[in-house]
């Protein structure tokens, strides 16, 4: 397996379980998705009062609503953009200090591993890279973070010695598949349910020793019986 | 018995049987169908559930894999888990996406 398949696979699996959840700038994170969510339900929903205006018969009360609407979606857009703004430089502090605390912290290299693989995926999952800032000055932070975080992450892999190759492989293995998961997937589905159903059903018949019954249940099938 | 006997037991069954005791000594009389009728409404329902069937007969196999799998896997956990603590917490978060 290729350096890019095993990243792939290993962030595949990170979205499911990831270790740096708790870290600060995992829930920063989740809170900048949030306020971007809310923006744009925000905007859709001033749009649809905004259509709902124009059938509005006194032409000067519908633009002056109208007005009145632009101008506070402006103003809450300017306050959302400032807050994002100050979010996005504090996620960036963050990453950067919990990035120094995992190169000075005394974990296995493995789990070292698999932390840099979770704020990898973290930056993945909310897509963060320079491309989100217009800022140079922002957007070169952003940039020398994620070098520094590849370029140590790519550091502890390839100080694995084979032991750790051999548990890296295994632990993937475990992650891999949910087992549990696909288990109950498979019994709640239709075609598992049915065949169950009618797998009791057979057997009922099998142990069934009043041919009267049968006749009763089975009319149809019966009275083709020559 | 007549060539048609399913029409014939369905008519026996509903016409002629009125007591407990004439239902028991019915069943006994006409026992000797009892095997054939079986067989043959099994081959119905089979042959009306194909499809299902088909597609059922493959599930209890994987199911099966799954949990080999399962058993496997908690011994190598076992193992893994006194060198790496940490392993508990992603393996127990897996698939809550």
């Amino acid at each position: 397996m290729s350096e890019i398949d095993k990243q792939k696979r290993m962030t595949n699996i990170l979205l499911a379980g990831n270790l740096a959840t708790n870290y600060k700038s995992a829930k920063m994170l989740q809170e900048i998705k949030n306020i971007q969510s809310q923006q744009l339900e925000g905007d859709k929903q001033r749009n649809f009062e905004l259509q709902k205006q124009s059938g509005m018969q006194e032409e000067q009360l519908r633009e002056q609503k109208q007005k009145i609407l632009l101008e506070k979606q402006k103003q809450e857009k300017e306050e959302r953009d400032i807050e994002l703004h100050k979010m996005k430089r504090e996620v960036f502090f963050d990453l950067s200090e919990e990035l120094n605390e995992v190169k000075k912290n005394k974990k296995t290299k493995l789990e070292k591993h698999f932390i840099l693989a979770s704020m990898q995926t973290n930056l993945q999952k909310y897509n963060i890279s320079s491309s989100m800032t217009d800022d140079f000055q922002e957007k070169k932070v952003i940039k020398d973070f994620i070098t520094n975080l590849n370029d140590y992450s790519n550091v502890i892999w390839k100080s694995f010695g084979d032991n750790e190759k051999k548990d890296y492989e295994i632990i993937l293995d475990i992650l891999e598949v949910n087992e549990e998961k696909k288990i109950n997937i498979i019994k709640n589905s239709e075609d598992y349910k049915n065949g169950i159903m009618l797998e009791k059903e057979i057997r009922t018949i099998e142990q069934c020793k009043d041919l009267h019954l049968l006749v009763q249940n089975y009319k149809k099938e019966i009275s083709k019986l020559k | 018995m007549s060539e048609n006997y399913g029409e014939r037991l369905i008519d026996e069954s509903s016409n002629i049987i009125k007591s407990e005791g004439d239902i028991k000594s019915w069943d006994n009389k006409n026992k000797e169908y009892l095997g054939k009728v079986k067989k043959h409404i099994i081959d119905n329902i089979k042959q009306n559930n194909k499809n299902i069937l088909e597609n059922f007969s493959k599930l209890p196999k994987e199911i099966l894999r799954f949990e080999k799998d399962i058993e496997k896997e908690k011994k190598l956990f076992k193992d893994l888990h006194k060198k790496y603590p940490f392993i508990k917490k992603i393996i127990s978060a897996r698939g809550q996406d």
